[in-house]
């Protein structure tokens, strides 16, 4: 029997600290320099765990994607929208949902091939204000958070404040005096504490976080977007160039699957909603999604009622006017943040080199022609934007 | 000629020594600088955001932050909150600390609490310090002094125990109290100990700083970081690490050569 003596024993430690730390470093170094495995050409999808991505995630519950197009796991969940967008630049993921103007600031300050496919749902953010805040200017020399710098809801949201004489500011406080409205930049699950504690004169985003502060009291939904800008488009189903030219099969699987999905979610919203928190898509309790996907009564008087703003829509197609409008009106937009890139953006000329449109133009055919989706046979609509 | 000049001129040995003292640094920098920029514009993979980060992006996006004028007053709300910190872990940390090292009976009692305390990564404590201070400067400023509090309680208690003995033996024997002990003999003989543990707690509160300002604020270094990263400016980001690094060399240069004993005497 040989007993364990101490140098031996110093040795046999120090030989283990060296080998763990050549493995630790081993690994370090294959994943810094080989990118994240294929998974075999299919296609993968990130999304966050939000109603906003019902159409991705109700394709992959109903199995509408096809084995062979798109990867049979799960689509990865992110939980920010930084975090989606760096996985979707790096190739860890194919095909996601992304804020319309984000995917216009990726494409022109990264240079990163974003393409838009098609629209992901329409309407389905608003303004929450809180109690003490009964018309638009009383907010002046309060902060109202937004989800993002650059998102729909700031850019409504600002063109809203200046249409009521406010001047939205980023980086300074706001003043009562000067009519100013300070932005920050937060994480959705921090705005309602944040409201609730007097921080915030209000906050901007997407459902079910109104929701939840009209359920819980301690604000009310003001305005909703839709209500300002009919049928907007939220996020946008994004891939990039490279899959576009080498799996255009697959892109026009996934458009199909989405678009049928979106129909899908449109007959029958309270099964989509079960079926995405039974499903363990989204994290929040199936009542909120529903209440967000439905919306039966609104909660004030709306200013147009006939264009439904309350109602998440699921149109597919992307229209010009829309783009063009949008980019308009993101160069007014105050962020924090380089613009520059907007300087040598033609607004009109954007649509055609962000959006790809052939595939969802295909897919609607397939599942009835655009009539199946709404009132515009044409595919051509005039923004209806209106302040008041 | 000049150059013959000065090289039999009487500052050769001074010139030389100058020449000896800043050419391993620099050659040191411009190696570091070099492979910087293999790494992210030669062997990083055209498509790779890596390529952003390169050196030759920082510098522009550097000039732009200073540009938009937002860097200098994230720096300046930076070192703000960084001094209110350590002031307020200094006032706190010093008077525990002279307890616990004068007081057996206190080390006893505190130690366990301080070593379970000390243990906790500051940033544990963020979703508490927000729920407390709400959003701003307070749960950055609470965060930093949590963290360097310990580095001054720590040494101010070893200084006091190390005091000289006789020291205090010949302050007994003239009857002082403990009062006039603590001002004539302690305080004076710690004040070493104490400029150690600010030292090291400017350290730890500069790495604390940065994150605690990710949380809560909207402003700042750690802010300026989350703000490049959501729009995906990885320039910007490296950029603000580049100042980040910088200021640290400067605060710890600075420190050093404030608390040097040379400059004492």
């Amino acid at each position: 029997m040989t007993a364990l003596t101490r140098r031996a024993l110093l040795a046999g430690a120090g030989g283990l600290t060296a080998a763990g730390g050549l493995f630790g470093l081993g690994g370090l170094a294959h994943s810094a320099l080989f990118s994240a495995p294929d998974a075999g050409g299919a296609l993968r999808v990130g999304y966050l765990p939000i109603t906003d991505a019902a159409p991705l995630l109700i394709a992959h519950s109903a199995g509408l994607y096809p084995a062979w197009a798109v990867s049979t796991s799960r689509p990865v969940l992110f939980r920010s929208w930084a975090a989606l967008a760096e996985a979707f630049i790096s190739r860890q993921i194919d095909i996601a949902h992304l804020l319309m103007p984000m995917a216009v600031q990726l494409r022109y300050t990264l240079g990163a091939g974003v393409r838009v496919l098609g629209w992901n749902h329409t309407n389905g953010s608003a303004l929450t204000v809180a109690p003490r805040v009964q018309e638009l200017g009383d907010l002046a020399g309060s902060q109202v958070a937004i989800p993002f710098w650059w998102s729909i809801h700031n850019v409504v949201l600002q063109q809203l404040l200046r249409a009521h004489g406010l001047r939205p500011v980023v980086r300074r406080g706001a003043s009562r005096s000067e009519r100013t409205v300070e932005l920050v930049v937060m994480s959705p699950s921090d705005m309602v504490p944040a409201l609730a504690n007097g921080t915030l004169g209000g906050y901007v985003v997407a459902d079910p976080f109104n929701a939840a502060a009209q359920i819980k009291k301690i604000g009310r939904i003001h305005t909703f977007l839709g209500d300002v800008w009919r049928d907007h488009a939220c996020c946008a189903l994004v891939t990039r160039d490279d899959v576009i030219a080498g799996r255009p099969q697959a892109v026009q699987a996934v458009a199909d699957a989405v678009v049928g999905a979106q129909l899908r979610i449109d007959a029958d919203r309270a099964a989509a909603a079960a079926a995405l928190t039974e499903g363990r898509y989204l994290p929040q309790p199936t009542p909120a999604v529903t209440l967000a996907l439905t919306y039966p009564n609104p909660p004030y008087p709306l200013a147009h009622p006939d264009w439904l703003p309350q109602r998440l829509g699921f149109r597919p197609f992307p229209y010009p006017s829309f783009t063009r409008r949008l980019v308009e009106a993101m160069c007014d937009t105050v962020v924090d943040g380089d613009r520059k890139f907007l300087d040598r953006l033609d607004p009109a000329a954007v649509h055609d080199d962000l959006v790809e449109d052939r595939f969802v133009r295909r897919s609607m055919s397939a599942h009835g022609g655009p009539d199946a989706f709404g009132p515009t046979a044409d595919l051509t609509r005039t923004e209806q934007v209106q302040f008041s | 000629m000049t150059i013959a000049g000065t090289r039999n001129g009487p500052a050769t040995a001074g010139e030389v020594s100058w020449q000896r003292r800043c050419a391993p640094p620099i050659t040191a920098i411009l190696i570091a600088i070099a492979l910087w920029w293999s790494a992210t514009s030669v062997l990083s993979g055209p498509e790779s955001v890596l390529r952003q980060t390169a050196p030759q992006h920082v510098v522009p996006a550097l000039s732009g932050l200073l540009e938009r004028q937002v860097l200098l007053g994230d720096l300046g709300v930076s070192l703000w909150r960084l001094s209110i910190g350590l002031a307020v872990a200094t006032v706190i940390g010093m008077p525990l600390g002279l307890l616990i090292g004068s007081s057996r009976i206190a080390e006893r009692a505190g130690g366990p609490i301080i070593a379970f305390l000390r243990m906790i990564s500051p940033l544990s404590w963020t979703p508490i310090a927000l729920a407390m201070f709400g959003i701003g400067n307070q749960p950055v400023v609470f965060l930093v002094a949590v963290a360097a509090v310990w580095p001054v309680l720590l040494n101010t208690a070893a200084g006091v125990r190390a005091v000289d003995p006789g020291l205090l033996n010949v302050a007994r024997s003239f009857h002082a109290t403990r009062w006039e002990m603590m001002l004539a003999v302690i305080l004076p003989a710690i004040r070493t100990h104490v400029q150690t543990g600010i030292r090291l707690a400017l350290g730890v509160a500069w790495i604390v700083l940065v994150p605690a300002e990710m949380l809560g604020v909207r402003s700042g270094l750690g802010y300026q970081i989350l703000n490049a990263r959501d729009q995906l400016a990885y320039d910007q980001v490296v950029a603000v690490i580049v100042v980040i690094g910088i200021l640290g060399f400067l605060l710890d240069t600075t420190a050093r050569w404030l608390l040097s004993p040379a400059r004492r005497a």
